[in-house]
């Protein structure tokens, strides 16, 4: 499903962010991207829905290679990939409904489908009840819930999370992993990046370490 | 609904949503395109009104062949014939020397009696020629005279010339003066707009931002800014019809207007539909190319 060949990303400033990364993700995987702050993780996200481009080196997602795939291919390449970036990225002039339901009308599914998935996906991520309110009304936990909504509801075929439960409390951060679980047990390919040694002990799944953009572990937790 | 159809919605909804969020950026983006379209238009009503006149004057204009007082019978059946088959030629009228002295007893009752003073009937016998629409321009009128200045019988071709050359270079002054200034104002209203349309952008930055993540084309991203863009353009250019009219109006009803002929030549009618609905398009076409830069700019082209 995704398959890193001797990537490496250089910025004008500093060190690599990866250097010379080889790695594969088969389909309907659940790994965990892990390493200390500025290890390279979110670049290694980055790579993988085309917000960035290797230096060198070759990323291939879903038989395509995304650094040379036109730009006109990039919007259904990341129809297949849902994000739940470190900072949410909300709209806050958007109640709770509607910044899930977005996702949904950018693809142009026809309206009933819009809000069919969107309440779907609300009610499985508990927020049912919050569907009127815009993000600064809801809590950080609530937040999180909305982005992981967002980036499900359109059912895609790998999930991105970038430090999905860095801002949860322990209870939440398990149920938002057992929800991963759930997902990746209907066959979407889960990839979640964090620098929680405690959560990927218990989950018992893969384990790609990058340390200063170099691989240092590939290994089951 | 059809795919198409959606997006299509999608883009009147987030044209329309983007137009009412600031009204008075969507304001200043119209009255910008406004602006120059009136003054434009200003140019284009003048020139049009100076080409209906010197239409006008071409049509009463015409081309005066004097023939000599010993002109046989065959060369003036010759000219005749000649004059009747020159395609550039839509009238003949032969005017005798009686006919000519009858005309200038007519056209200066007070001089009747010059003729007889002078001994005769000094007036030489002419043909008068009316030329078709299309050869009346310096260049066909000149043809015409060398052609028939050497011809037997005739002694002088005559047209006014200077009139009609300095009236075709007033137009084509006024026209090109009128699309100089028209491309120039047009140049400050594509930026006005384009700065509007990226203040837009730069307020729907996160938006644009998550709609690229999520898997929106550019089209469906670009689509609402370009709609009302050509929105803010069409009502730029419906602005600049309506001021035109009520100019051209006020103009109409001033005393000037009704004492002085030269007045009615500049301004005697508005536009015709066909050059209000062209104006009124270039106001949208001109929203569109300003947001095409603009979004260019942003990065999201």
């Amino acid at each position: 499903m995704i398959q890193f060949f001797h990537v490496t990303k250089k910025y004008q400033q500093g060190s690599p962010a990866l250097s010379d990364v080889s790695a594969h993700i088969e389909k309907g995987e659940f790994v965990f991207l892990t390493g200390p702050s500025g290890a390279g993780k979110t670049t290694f996200l980055k790579m993988i829905f085309r917000d960035d481009v290797p230096t060198s080196g070759q990323v291939i997602v879903h038989n395509e290679d995304v650094a040379t795939m036109p730009a006109r291919r990039i919007p259904y390449l990341r129809r297949l990939i849902g994000v739940v970036f470190q900072d949410f990225k909300l709209l806050p002039r958007k109640t709770v409904f509607e910044n899930v339901a977005f996702a949904t009308q950018v693809i142009g599914l026809p309206r009933r489908e819009q809000r069919a998935r969107t309440f779907q996906v609300l009610e499985m991520l508990g927020l049912n009840h919050r569907l009127h309110n815009y993000p600064e009304q809801v809590s950080g936990g609530e937040q999180q819930r909305m982005a992981i909504a967002r980036a499900l509801v359109n059912r895609p075929l790998i999930l991105l999370a970038d430090e999905p439960t860095g801002n949860l409390d322990p209870d939440l951060a398990k149920e938002i992993m057992s929800l991963f679980k759930d997902i990746n047990s209907h066959g979407t390919t889960v990839i979640v990046a964090t620098h929680d040694r405690d959560l990927i002990r218990r989950m018992g799944r893969r384990v790609i370490a990058l340390d200063h953009g170099r691989l240092v572990a590939a290994a089951v937790a | 609904m059809p795919r198409l159809l959606r997006a299509l919605q999608h883009c009147l909804r987030e044209a329309w949503d983007g137009l009412w969020r600031n009204p008075a950026l969507s304001t200043l983006a119209a009255a910008s395109i406004g602006i120059s379209l009136y003054v434009l238009g200003l140019f284009l009503l003048l020139a049009f009104n100076l080409g209906r006149f010197v239409d006008t004057l071409g049509k009463e204009m015409q081309v005066q062949v004097y023939l000599k007082e010993e002109i046989t019978p065959a060369d003036l059946k010759t000219l005749r014939a000649e004059f009747s088959s020159d395609p550039a030629i839509e009238v003949v009228r032969f005017v005798s020397k009686t006919d000519a002295r009858l005309r200038f007893e007519r056209d200066f009752p007070s001089l009747r009696d010059l003729p007889e003073r002078v001994g005769g009937n000094p007036f030489p016998a002419s043909f008068d020629l009316e030329i078709r629409d299309a050869d009346r321009n310096p260049d066909a009128l000149d043809r015409i005279t060398k052609t028939y200045q050497k011809a037997p019988g005739v002694e002088e071709v005559r047209y006014d010339r200077g009139w009609t050359e300095r009236l075709v270079g007033l137009v084509d002054l006024v026209r090109r003066g009128g699309l100089g200034l028209g491309i120039l104002l047009a140049g400050a209203a594509l930026v006005t707009v384009g700065a509007v349309v990226q203040l837009t952008v730069l307020a729907r930055r996160e938006e644009i931002e998550i709609m690229k993540l999520v898997g929106a084309t550019a089209a469906f991203i670009r689509g609402p800014f370009l709609l009302a863009a050509a929105v803010q353009g069409l009502a730029g250019g419906v602005i600049a019809l309506a001021g035109l009219y009520v100019t051209h109006r006020m103009v109409e009803r001033t005393v000037v207007f009704t004492t002085n002929p030269f007045m009615t030549i500049v301004a005697g009618r508005f536009l015709p539909a066909q050059a209000s609905a062209a104006l009124a398009a270039g106001g949208a076409a001109l929203g569109i190319v300003a947001a095409i830069l603009s979004l260019r700019r942003a990065g999201t082209f």
